[in-house]
């Protein structure tokens, strides 16, 4: 090793200072991951987008209808010109993204403040039931973006979308109005209902690890409880939420299922509907157009909360001193406290999941009498006249098959980016302020931005032959793990960086002082006292994973299909019944999931959560 | 430890400038045994082949080897096919409809020893799926069973993606239009119609009623802004210009007066249609349950589909067509059943085609409301004869379709609720 060193570096000076300097900067923990990651993440990410930029640029097959006299891969801005500034534009690109983003700072309120406050309470509060509370908490998560859009749509409906009334309006007899029924209010709070899981994780993550002397140290200064929450919590986890406040928005920005059921009826549409609108008539040039507003105004976002946490340092709160946290007791306040958690949970949750339960007994959708109930839908053999003799959920060969698919892909990818998460959470902490971190954080940012359909769409061509030492992937197991570890770096990328920045400065100069090198550091103290984060990153994407289908459509075959593939094609045919069943086999199997994950992680998923 | 790392490090950038070199693609790899001596190693493949031998494309070999495209044979020899089929061995079938499976099982039993992966990718998907597939030369998938439309004819059927397949003993039954440009195997009706509930005949007589205010915001389609099929049918509407211009005449005595941006009284038609704001609905089955759930107070009309009739024959729904509509009560649209190109499987995919489409294999789709090509299919108790349902309907316009698809969105996009 020493001689191959030496040899492939012959001393020769004026060079070889240059030459040490650039190679101890190199195996400097950060930087060498930094690296390492950014090469990962230009083959997973970089080359998808610039393949997307390049058709919104150059002439298509498709474009051939308006562009008679130029010839396939010709330069054009034609998409560019047509979408930005022609008749067009306004109702196209401009309108839909006023929309977007109205609804993407509205949800991302709203998620804030129910995500927040859950949070605080399951923590910091000696509310009963955190167990239970817990595991509704992540429940809406679970379910597809579109239930409770659906829910919605039973109690509110008015005639405008023609059928029987909604539930108000049955009972009340009153028209429910317009706004009420459709457009951005309803998309507001159901999009708000379904994602404050991410800041209700974030958020008691950092909660947990926050000391809670440091509350009371404000308290001895005698600072009310307000104030101390103020001046002193709020501030600690300005991290979690920065990370909670940027997933909500651009994953609202991006939603399609919410705006899909409740804006249509009114023509409230969105980008990523109008996006889907351009996808579905071959129109990939104007479609990506829309694709890249949308990730600039995600990439706005981001440069928002880098000026809003890296001005502000101090954010380590695991020191080296003794760690306690003490709850706030709500004395008076625990019973109405208590009620108003599990009204809330109640009515986001088990609501909800009860109406879902209960569809699949139904052997008629629609028809709630007691007659029309019936196992068929689980367990029924295949009878014609039931589903066209699609037989029940739990007897189908295939369901099984893809329930195993869909967990074997959730572990792989979450285990993956989990592990990502970490390096990079390390990578862009330790290096915060320098440009090489700013480039990593702002990269690993990216996937989230890009529209599944896009990704897998892009995927296909780029792993479809051997390129240097990567085989040809189409049609494997495996490219479902790469696409999917690609598109949920960001996700735990966040979760790094926040339990990364709590980590204080003195244990790792403490090490040093002791001799240890910094791999060891990375290894011995910073990994495992972030183990919080890399579990809940771990959930996460295990989570998202069990349910993402527009990412991985188009790369799943026959024996690689998975749950969430299976529901969509059930609904489509009309087998409404038997597709929330697969929905519920799907939330019990990652509630399965989430349970034996904090066995086998000897309780620190507990702690990562608070359970 | 500091050295060891350096190293490895060097030995990582080196192999990723090395990875990165690698500028030539690795050959594209085919199905088809390569019969032909591969050239002497010194040579430079392709450039030093002496002149006068042009060697085959790979896609050439394939299509000479099972006697597609233009080495298309109307016999074919069964016996052969079906032992070729046997020795390959499996076939994976790309779809737009879950029944599909069951047909699956069907033929599995029928066929011991071919595994057949029947894929409900839907049809968007389907398309999406072969585009990437062929453009990437994967040749994975080997039969399109699938709907047709604007997108096949203008991207997938001008690039050979899709090669047509008609068994003699198909094509002894099938009227010879009905297996161009590929061999469909249904057709589906689109029709305007109206809650048979509330209603005893139908409200109207006259597309152009649906341009008036008393239907403002009071009929149900699918989405046309989301919904390519849904757009082509408009367009189709469109296309068919002369007889929408007299219906107008018909209906109001005087000849339409075209605006500025309308050519003819087809698109006036549509920009009328979309400015009297039809409510879209995010999928088919809202559709119907927006117009026709038994047991509403208000009337609405709708463009739905014909076999949806059978859940009006079991009670769920409450709709009926409205035959005689002036100038026609929908429009027709067909699936189409074709070997996808260079598939590794293609005689097992023959096999397949020439199964769909005998009265045993089509089985699972013989409802109401669905028609076959075959004359020799007789359509259910109270369901209109395919001649009939044929008069009453346009034909789906899909070159017409695709050429304005993107201009048509744009034109009902502009008008729609002004």
């Amino acid at each position: 090793m020493q001689n191959s060193n030496e040899s492939a570096f012959p001393r020769t000076s004026g060079l070889m200072p240059t030459l040490r300097r650039f190679l101890r900067w190199l195996s400097t923990p950060h930087v060498f991951l930094s690296i390492i990651m950014l090469l990962i993440m230009f083959y997973m990410v970089i080359i998808p987008l610039y393949r997307m930029i390049m058709t919104t640029i150059t002439v298509q097959d498709s474009d051939l209808r308006v562009l008679k006299d130029m010839e396939v891969g010709d330069f054009t801005w034609y998409h560019w010109v047509r979408m930005l500034t022609s008749q067009i534009a306004k109702i196209m690109t401009y309108e839909p993204l006023m929309h977007s983003l109205t609804i993407s700072l509205g949800a991302t309120v709203l998620a804030l403040t129910i995500g927040g406050l859950m949070a605080w309470m399951v923590v910091r509060t000696d509310v009963p039931g955190k167990g239970i509370i817990n595991i509704l908490a992540t429940v809406p998560y679970i379910m597809p973006s579109w239930t409770i859009a659906m829910a919605w749509t039973v109690l509110f409906k008015n005639q405008k979308s023609g059928g029987t009334p909604g539930l108000l309006e049955f009972v009340t007899g009153a028209a429910t109005p317009d706004w009420l029924a459709y457009g951005p209010l309803p998309i507001i709070v159901s999009s708000g209902l379904h994602y404050y899981t991410f800041f209700f994780l974030f958020v008691s993550a950092a909660l947990l690890s926050i000391d809670s002397s440091l509350e009371e140290a404000g308290e001895l200064m005698g600072a009310g409880r307000w104030r101390v929450m103020r001046k002193i919590t709020f501030p600690l986890v300005i991290p979690a939420i920065a990370s909670g406040f940027i997933m909500t928005f651009s994953k609202t920005m991006g939603t399609f299922g919410g705006p899909n059921v409740l804006g249509v009826p009114v023509q409230y549409y969105t980008l990523s509907t109008m996006l889907r609108s351009n996808t579905s008539i071959g129109n990939y040039g104007d479609g990506f157009v829309l694709a890249i507003v949308l990730i600039m105004f995600a990439m706005v976002t981001i440069l928002i909360n880098q000026k809003l946490v890296g001005t502000r340092k101090s954010y380590e709160t695991i020191g080296g001193r003794g760690f306690m946290a003490q709850k706030v007791k709500l004395r008076n306040y625990k019973v109405l406290f208590t009620v108003v958690v599990i009204i809330f949970e109640f009515i986001i949750a088990v609501l909800p999941l009860t109406l879902l339960i209960y569809s699949t007994l139904m052997l008629r959708s629609g028809n709630y009498s007691l007659s029309n109930l019936t196992l068929a839908h689980w367990i029924g053999r295949g009878d014609l006249s039931i589903n066209s003799g699609e037989p029940g959920v739990l007897l189908n060969p295939r369901i099984w098959r893809g329930a195993w698919n869909s967990i074997r892909l959730s572990l792989f990818t979450a285990f993956f980016t989990a592990f990502f998460g970490i390096i990079l959470g390390y990578s862009i902490v330790k290096g915060r302020g320098t440009r090489l971190s700013k480039l990593v954080e702002q990269m690993s940012f990216i996937p989230y931005v890009i529209p599944g359909i896009a990704f897998g769409a892009v995927y296909i061509s780029m792993f479809t032959k051997p390129v240097g030492p990567i085989p040809a992937l189409y049609g494997t197991f495996a490219l479902l793990v790469v696409v999917s570890v690609a598109k949920h770096i960001p996700y735990s990328a966040r979760s790094g960086v926040s339990a990364m920045l709590q980590v204080g400065k003195e244990l790792e100069e403490a090490a040093a002082l002791a001799g240890a090198s910094p791999w060891q550091r990375f290894l011995r103290i910073i990994f495992p006292l972030t183990s919080t984060g890399f579990v809940s990153g771990f959930l996460l994407t295990f989570i998202t994973t069990m349910r993402e289908l527009s990412l991985i459509i188009l790369l799943v075959t026959p024996t690689t299909a998975v749950l969430a593939s299976m529901t969509m094609r059930y609904i489509e045919n009309g087998n409404e019944q038997q597709a929330d069943a697969v929905i519920i086999l799907l939330i019990a199997i990652v509630l399965l999931g989430n349970f034996l994950i904090s066995r086998f992680r000897g309780g620190s998923l507990k702690k990562g959560l608070g359970i | 430890m500091k050295k060891i790392l350096r190293f490895a490090t060097l030995i990582i950038l080196v192999s990723m400038l090395a990875a990165c070199a690698q500028t030539t693609p690795a050959p594209v790899a085919t199905n088809v045994p390569d019969s032909s001596n591969p050239p002497p190693a010194t040579e430079v493949p392709a450039t030093a082949v002496p002149a006068t031998v042009v060697p085959m494309s790979p896609q050439e070999e394939w299509l000479k080897a099972n006697q597609l495209g233009s080495y298309y044979s109307d016999v074919q020899d069964w016996a052969a096919i079906e032992a070729a089929a046997k020795a390959e061995g499996k076939l994976l079938v790309y779809a737009n409809t879950s029944k599909v499976e069951k047909a699956a099982a069907a033929f599995m039993e029928m066929y011991p020893g071919i595994e057949v992966q029947a894929f409900d990718l839907g049809g968007d998907d389907v398309l999406l799926k072969t585009l990437e597939e062929q453009k990437a030369g994967a040749y994975t998938g080997d039969v399109w069973f699938s709907s047709g439309g604007a997108e096949l004819v203008g991207t997938v059927l001008p690039k050979n993606y899709v090669w047509r397949f008609v068994p003699d003993s198909t094509a002894a039954v099938t009227p010879e239009q009905y297996t161009n440009p590929l061999l469909m195997s249904r057709f589906g009706t689109s029709v305007f119609a109206y809650n048979s509930e509330l209603n005893d005949t139908c409200p109207i007589s006259n597309i152009w009623e649906l341009t008036q205010p008393e239907w403002k915001g009071r009929f149900f389609m699918e989405d046309p802004i989301n919904d390519a099929s849904t757009l082509s049918k408009m367009i189709t509407i469109a296309f068919h210009a002369d007889e929408v211009k007299q219906a107008y005449v018909d209906l109001y005595g005087s000849d339409p007066v075209l605006d500025a941006d309308t050519p003819d009284a087809g698109w006036l038609w549509l920009k009328r249609f979309a400015q009297n704001d039809p409510i879209p609905e995010p999928g088919g089955d809202d559709v119907d349950s927006a117009f026709a759930t038994p047991g509403m107070t208000e009337s609405y009309m709708a463009f739905t589909s014909y076999s949806n009739m059978s859940d009006v024959k079991e009670g769920l729904l409450a709709f009926e067509p409205c035959w005689g509509l002036q100038p026609k009560v929908g429009v027709q649209s067909q699936s189409y059943v074709g070997i996808l190109n260079q598939a590794p499987h293609p005689n097992a995919a023959k096999l397949w085609v020439k199964y769909i489409t005998s009265p045993e294999g089509r089985k699972p789709w013989a409802k109401f409301g669905t028609y076959f090509p075959d004359s020799t299919y007789e359509v259910p108790e109270g369901q209109k004869t395919l001649d009939d349902i044929f008069s009453m309907t346009w034909f789906i316009a899909e070159q017409y379709a695709y050429d304005n698809m993107i201009t048509a969105r744009d034109f009902y996009l502009l008008n729609l609720g002004k």
